[in-house]
């Protein structure tokens, strides 16, 4: 299989009509296939399949390529259904269009796997069937008796035709229907390892990633800086300066952005560096993350409860013999992928083009029409792969500013932000306090009163929203947690946020399971209980958490002694249709200091696609959490986000990345997610190891403000 | 001002004028159109961009060409992909698939190979001692697998 970056343009051109008819569905709306309709060379099965006349399959799909494997493992629920060999697909982008009407073309929260899983079998195998039926009326024989596999029809009596040879006679699928899918037994690629499709580009430099659009000359680069403060607010020294570089075109103040329009990108960062924005009055707000929480506190008391439930033996049990009480903390964060935010722009009166790596293609159509009053069909967008995301390229922040500057500028235009304006104007991961009251009978843990303050990604993106008060993402994996106890609450405080706020990889299971997890092994210390065995107690409702955490208690042999200065902790959270359980080892270094040993991860995510391809997002996101629970945090100095670079905002390097061992519970449906499932866990394992090891309790994230640091 | 530079670029002269302090990261990927050297923190930090000048791995992001001597030569991933296909380390790291987003395996690429090229025998331990380029998606584990593989395995060079 190859994978190839198509434009909208070309695909269309490929393609005619849109791929929609598959979500509305799976029923095929009649398609105009253009130039492909009178063509004998090519035929577009559905507007996903498209076969050319050597036989070669091109596969179109409706998601973004961003490190999560969805390329490759989409590609071959279509290819498996089409007994096809991996040499005779391709893989390509689907065209985008936008209709109000239809949910969006987007790619986020651990789903398309889950949710193209039967949809895409379903295609595929009613192309084969297609396929088969025109075979059998050539040769006057019955479907039944018709085979595809590996680009060839086999028929009855020795007869076979090479797919490519059948091209001229197929017609477009009207309606998906119930074709009859490929038995487990007979699974080439479903359940077994995949090489990924677009390595070998990734490798050779030859991949291109949003940054990396080549324009037509001449085109003209933008170095930018964001203002806090609007034009009337704002007072801007040293634009002489900076129009004395060389190559510099034009300075441009935008509402929000100051751009340096020049020949050159490095001569554009240059004038940009001349220029200085000052706010007129010095009123501006700094805030810690520990003032932040502070504030959080006082207003926990303003809470309302969004989840309660009681059983009915909660009235009937002994009276509560003491009541265990604790806060924790979570920062903001930011995505920080490793591709800053790029966009290139070309704009005129008829049309606007724009290349760019997005997870939200087709909002970027639908913000390119509202701010160019260009219809659709001028618009083009051409989609490249994106250098990391994490949620970062669900806003489309960096598209808007783009067409602001594309306004003003006469040729097409790359944009490319700096590392510090990547860190400094994120849609941030919110910052979050929680408190949790426990109430005991004995050994028994009788009740969990949970309270969330926690800036409301719903009330940021849709103010007006009465859904914001009762922000379910806020309180992810709190209604109700994974365990069973007699009475259990979440109250929440839903606040505005000072920065921009979105979408962070397992957005509130992020901190939840940290705040929950931690409750719990606090709770399994103080009770003088095993870990794994105080879970197992409160988990016999919930057999497929039990069954990872025994598996896990094996994986990790955690009935044997760990070696000296080994300490170990223990987590486990359900988020995105997926159950992740997790030990932490570390190593104690000395009364100061500690390195990551171990991580051993089982996860059940109900039918394993593509094993090698899920182990590395589990240890994708159990390094992206150990960044985050170690390491990272954002704080606001003067008006500004402190952090700009590696330097402050650092990441996990691959000399303190520990042995990951990973075992995935693989069995039947429903299919669950996988790109965030892992990273739940790990702070709370961490935290709890820590625990073990310097006997302190780690209740804010990151560890690094804790008394002891990693080596 | 801007001035004239020649650099040998994969094994090409090649005139350019620019300002001095321009780095190598921006003429490789604006002038040359050499994208596959990537941009990501602009202060030497994370080493996505890394390349090879005289077959060492510098940060390009902040080597400006002017401290680029004449009979230097720069070697970036489209160079070594099209003039060492079978590298041990392009081997591994695409035997062993190791991007996941991709976008930082260029400069993993290009300092793996530079200490293959610079010592072949060099242990796989110190190799992963050394090697100090940041990825987000954390591909570290493949990494450590490809190195592995290549500075253990010396006889498939």
């Amino acid at each position: 299989m190859n994978v190839i970056n198509m434009s909208r343009r070309q695909a269309i051109a490929h393609l005619g009509s849109s791929f929609y008819g598959f979500y509305l569905g799976l029923a095929l709306p009649p398609s105009s296939l253009g130039a492909l309709a009178s063509s004998t060379k090519n035929v577009a099965l559905s507007p996903m399949i498209r076969i050319d006349g050597n036989g070669h399959i091109h596969i179109y799909l409706p998601k973004t390529e961003m490190g999560q494997g969805v390329f490759t493992t989409l590609a071959k629920l279509i290819a498996e259904e089409l007994n096809a060999k991996v040499s005779q697909v391709s893989v390509s982008l689907s065209p985008i269009k936008f209709d109000p009407k239809i949910s969006r073309q987007s790619t986020g929260g651990s789903s398309s796997v889950r949710r193209l899983y039967y949809p895409l079998r379903y295609l595929g195998a009613a192309a084969r069937q297609e396929i088969c039926k025109t075979a059998a009326a050539k040769w006057g024989v019955k479907a039944s008796q018709c085979e595809l596999k590996e680009g060839l029809v086999v028929g009855p009596n020795s007869r076979q035709i090479k797919l490519g040879e059948l091209v001229p006679f197929l017609k477009e699928l009207k309606a998906v229907g119930s074709p009859k899918l490929k038995r487990p037994e007979d699974y080439k690629y479903i359940g077994k390892s995949t090489p990924p499709l677009d390595a070998p580009d990734k490798c050779s430099g030859v991949a291109r990633f949003g940054i990396d659009a080549i324009l037509p000359s001449p085109c003209v680069y933008a170095a930018v800086e964001m203002s806090y403060w609007s034009p009337g607010d704002r007072q801007l020294t040293g634009i002489s300066e900076a129009k004395k570089i060389p190559g510099v075109i034009d300075v441009l103040e935008l509402e929000n952005t100051i751009a340096v329009i020049a020949h050159k990108y490095w001569n554009a960062n240059i004038a940009l560096k001349k220029i200085e924005i000052k706010p007129k009055k010095l009123n501006h707000p700094s805030w810690t993350t520990a003032q932040l929480f502070e504030e959080y506190k006082r207003k926990a008391s303003q809470a309302k409860e969004v989840f309660s439930n009681s059983t009915p033996s909660f009235d009937q049990l002994p009276s509560t013999t003491e009541t265990y009480v604790s806060e924790y903390m979570a920062p903001y964060l930011a995505h920080f992928p490793m591709e800053p935010m790029a966009c290139v722009i070309q704009l005129d009166k008829q049309q606007c083009k724009v290349w760019l790596g997005t997870q939200v293609p087709e909002s970027v159509l639908r913000l390119v029409r509202e701010k160019t009053g260009l219809p659709e069909k001028s618009i083009h967008i051409y989609q490249h792969f994106l250098g990391g995301s994490f949620g970062r390229k669900l806003e489309v922040d960096y598209v808007a500013q783009a067409i602001e500057v594309a306004k003003k500028v006469n040729h097409p235009v790359k944009i490319v932000w700096s590392r510090k304006n990547d860190v400094q104007y994120d849609a941030y991961r919110p910052a979050s306090y929680c408190k949790i009251e426990v109430e005991l009978a004995k050994d028994k843990v009788k009740s969990w009163k949970q309270t969330i303050v926690c800036p409301s990604i719903e009330l940021s993106k849709n103010p007006d929203s009465d859904a914001a008060w009762n922000d379910s993402r806020s309180i992810h994996g709190t209604d109700p947690i994974d365990y069973k106890i007699p009475f259990q609450s979440t109250s929440y405080v839903a606040l505005e946020s000072p920065v921009s706020i979105g979408y962070w990889r397992a957005v509130g299971h992020s901190q939840n399971a940290f705040f929950i997890e931690s409750m719990i092994n606090q709770l399994a210390k103080k009770l003088k209980q095993d870990p794994f065995s105080f879970r197992y107690q409160l988990l016999s409702h919930n057999p497929r958490m039990l069954r990872c955490l025994k598996r896990l208690h094996k994986l990790a042999k955690w009935d044997q002694k760990p070696d000296n200065n080994v300490y170990r902790g223990v987590a486990c959270h359900y988020s995105f249709k997926s159950y992740a359980a997790q030990v932490m080892e570390i190593r104690k270094i000395s009364n100061e200091s500690y390195l990551l040993e171990k991580v051993y991860c089982v996860v059940d995510c109900g039918l394993a696609v593509d094993p090698e391809g899920i182990k590395k997002q589990l240890e994708g996101a159990i390094i992206f959490g150990l960044s985050a629970a170690i390491k990272q945090e954002i704080d606001m100095e003067n008006g500004k986000i402190k952090q700009s670079n590696f330097h402050d905002f650092p990441c996990l390097t691959l000399n303190e990345t520990p042995e990951i061992v990973s075992d995935i519970i693989s069995e039947h449906d429903p299919i669950g997610g996988i790109g965030e499932v892992a990273l739940p866990p790990v702070a709370p394992a961490l935290a709890s190891a820590l625990s073990n090891c310097f006997a302190y309790e780690v209740r804010r994230m990151p560890f690094k403000h804790a008394p002891f640091h990693l080596v | 001002m801007e001035k004239p530079f020649n650099i040998k670029v994969n094994g090409k002269m090649l005139k350019i004028k620019s300002l001095p302090s321009t780095p190598l990261l921006w003429i490789l990927r604006d002038e040359l159109k050499l994208t596959g050297t990537k941009f990501s923190c602009g202060q030497g930090l994370c080493g996505a961009c890394t390349i090879h000048i005289d077959q060492k791995a510098y940060r390009s992001c902040i080597f400006p060409i002017s401290a680029l001597k004449d009979d230097q030569e720069v070697k970036t991933i489209e160079g070594l992909s099209a003039k060492s296909p079978d590298h041990p380390v392009l081997k591994a790291w695409k035997g062993i698939h190791v991007p996941q987003c991709g976008y930082c395996q260029p400069g993993q690429i290009m300092k793996a190979s530079a200490m293959y090229d610079e010592d072949p025998s060099l242990s796989s331990e110190k190799a992963i001692k050394s090697m100090d380029i940041l990825c987000r998606c954390g591909s570290y584990p493949r990494i450590k697998q490809a190195l592995k593989q290549v500075f253990d395995t010396k006889d498939q060079a």
